[in-house]
């Protein structure tokens, strides 16, 4: 395979913010909620980004924010990937009535606006980490479903699926052996693309306090808090501000890297599409209008079509 | 080795008990703004044990739904499928899974039935696992089945993409016959493949036919393909069955008009400037069903009659045929193909 600078970067980016995440809090003296240096200290050697206006260490503090961040775009994203691919995949292949019903269901969550969504479900389960979760999840899973749903309609009539039909293969199990192996490409893309759009999500709802919880740190919660501050203490607001820019780029790097490794140009084995003919106009009709014709997501696309910015642009 | 080299083993005698009997298929789809395709409008056929049944026809006139009808995938709207003896549609869960064994399907295009991210052995033990054979056994029988179908050394381990268009042929073929199945179905197998690949594929059929006496079901829009092939041909017309018959017969001697306009498309080089029929105009909707006979509106001997009663499928002039078992459903049969041999040229027929 040839290099793929993408691919490579997000999941280096990727990897040192988890390491950052994992080991700065265990190996650094303080505690993160705990006064441990004078306030608004500037960079030093003992508080290498300074501390708080409550003389908290930035570094362990942006360490824990990361581990919420990282965390909680992972975990709702796999269980986004979990739901949303199985309706993707039960809607493309039942087809009918069911498949009307399901995409119907999936418009309806998509028609609400994630923040507000969130907001209903933390005052539901109140407030901490489990809403946060399960909000996003519940989010993220319509955009599987459609993304998965339309590579699924065409995979459904290939002959290799006729085939396993004709031999008396169980459908759950062609399902779970033949379409969605064929199918993975759009799925790991769309999982960086929701993680990226998890982070910020989470950041905005800690922002408006309804997120992590004081004085757990988070990078929304911090900016908010550090606003009051921000002639004083400028670097107080910038370096949540980085951590999330880097964060949602170390996703998006991820999204289009995988694309770009798993895309049959690459040599793989991800070739779905029937002798390859309408591969490459395909390709360039997807990339010409990323993002509209996902979204639109009604007509079958080929298996492979690129999904990058695949994910629902909204926040 | 041109196609002339092929020899059928001797068709065997029309028995009392056929493999597969269809009876009446009809198979509908509701189409755009209430109105019904009627993909095959009443197909009655049998296939007899050890024979190939060729199935002709152009484009869209329901090779293929007949093929799906036949295997199972897909219930007929109307109509009766005895599989040796027994109603086929009325098997259902663990009886129909047993039954699928019984009947396989080796498709057009070998890039498209192989899944690409299965490994060859997986591909082909994927029917026979299906039928609750074994992993061990099923292992060893689908090697069977790809050293049979002649696929290369060591292909067992590969995937698809590895292989030339004709190996992967060899390989769908492999797994069609893993399960021994009576039945194969082959929907054009050939019509993907290179033509100094197509008579290896054809032999290799022949030969399976005869080792493991399978019955065929060839459909194939290629007429010298099935002359060479079919003992039997059924020639299909929207839908509907116009003609069935020994191949010689009705390749030779057409009853049918449709029939006669086909085999005239058929070129040849040896027989120089003859006769063709050009037919007018396209096959009329499916979403239509003709009150008449189905081909009238393209048909140049048609009548009133034609237009207005669908002619049955039946035996005509037994006196002309002693050997029986050609049926034809037309009210002007041997016209068309009478008029081609006095040289009375059909109003739409041109010279080539």
């Amino acid at each position: 395979m040839k290099k793929n600078g993408a691919l490579v970067a997000g999941l280096v980016l990727l990897a040192a913010l988890a390491v950052y995440a994992i080991v700065v809090p265990l190996v650094s003296p303080y505690d993160p909620n705990l006064t441990v240096g004078m306030r608004l200290e500037g960079p030093s050697g003992s508080h290498w980004l300074g501390t708080d206006n409550l003389g908290r260490d930035n570094l362990v503090r942006l360490a824990i924010a990361t581990r919420y961040a990282l965390g909680i775009s992972f975990i709702s994203s796999v269980i986004s990937m979990v739901i949303g691919t199985s309706i993707g995949l039960l809607a493309g292949y039942a087809g009918g009535r069911l498949d009307n019903l399901l995409m119907r269901g999936t418009e309806i969550v998509m028609a609400i606006p994630a923040i507000l969504f969130a907001l209903v479900i933390r005052v539901i389960i109140g407030p901490g980490f489990l809403p946060l979760i399960v909000a996003m999840a519940i989010i993220g899973a319509p955009g599987f479903a459609r993304i998965m749903r339309s590579p699924i309609l065409v995979l459904r009539d290939r002959d290799f699926v006729v085939a396993a039909e004709i031999a008396g293969v169980r459908k759950p199990w062609i399902a779970l052996s033949h379409l969605l192996p064929n199918a993975t490409t759009p799925m790991l893309v769309n999982f960086a693309s929701t993680a990226s759009l998890a982070v910020l999500i989470e950041s905005s709802l800690s922002y408006l306090g309804q997120g992590v919880q004081a004085p757990d740190p988070s990078a929304g919660r911090m900016i908010q808090e550090s606003m009051r501050f921000m002639n004083e203490a400028p670097m107080l607001i910038v370096l949540p501000v980085v951590l999330i820019t880097l964060l949602t780029v170390a996703w998006n790097l991820l999204a289009d890297g995988v694309q770009v490794a798993l895309s049959p140009k690459a040599g793989n084995l991800a070739v779905p599409t029937r002798g390859g003919r309408r591969n490459k106009a395909s390709r360039t009709a997807g990339r010409a209008a990323t993002g509209t014709t996902v979204e639109a997501g009604d007509d079958p696309v080929t298996a492979d079509t690129p999904l990058d910015d695949a994910a629902p642009a909204r926040v | 080795m041109t196609l002339t080299d092929l020899s059928l083993t001797p068709r065997p005698e029309a028995a009392a008990d056929p493999l597969m009997v269809l009876n009446g298929i009809r198979q509908e789809f509701p189409a755009a703004g209430g109105r019904t395709v009627h993909a095959l409008d009443g197909v009655t056929l049998e296939v007899q044990r050890g024979e190939t049944l060729g199935i002709v026809g152009e484009s869209g006139c329901g090779k293929s739904t007949l093929a799906r009808a036949a295997l199972l995938l897909r219930r007929p709207t109307a109509g009766e499928i005895r599989f040796d003896g027994k109603d086929a549609l009325a098997m259902r869960g663990g009886r129909l899974r047993a039954h699928r064994r019984r009947a396989q399907m080796v498709f057009q295009d070998p890039n498209d039935s192989l899944d690409p991210r299965y490994k060859v052995l997986r591909s082909v033990m994927e029917p026979l696992l299906a039928a609750g054979v074994p992993r061990g056994e099923a292992k060893q029988r689908a090697l069977a089945a790809l050293e049979a179908v002649g696929a290369p050394d060591g292909a067992a381990d590969r995937f698809p993409h590895e292989f030339s268009g004709g190996q992967r042929q060899r390989i769908a073929i492999a797994r069609a016959i893993a399960t021994e199945p009576e039945l194969v179905i082959l929907d054009e197998p050939t019509s993907a493949l290179d033509v100094s690949i197509q008579s290896q594929i054809l032999n290799l059929l022949l030969e399976l036919q005869e080792s493991k006496q399978l019955t065929y079901m060839f459909i194939s829009h290629n007429l010298a393909v099935i002359r060479h092939l079919s003992h039997r041909v059924a020639v299909m017309y929207l839908g509907r069955v116009v003609e069935v018959g020994p191949a010689a017969q009705v390749l030779a001697d057409p009853l049918h008009p449709y029939t006669a306009a086909l085999l005239s498309a058929v070129p040849d080089p040896d027989a120089g400037p003859r006769e063709r029929i050009i037919l007018q105009g396209d096959p009329p909707s499916p979403t239509q069903r003709a009150a008449g006979c189905a081909f009238a509106s393209r048909c140049w001997l048609a009548t009133e009659q034609c237009r207005t009663e669908a002619p049955p499928l039946v035996h005509t002039d037994v006196a002309a045929n002693p050997t029986g078992g050609h049926l034809v459903a037309c009210h002007r049969p041997g016209e068309g193909q009478e008029a081609l041999r006095l040289g009375l040229h059909p109003a739409s027929s041109t010279t080539v």
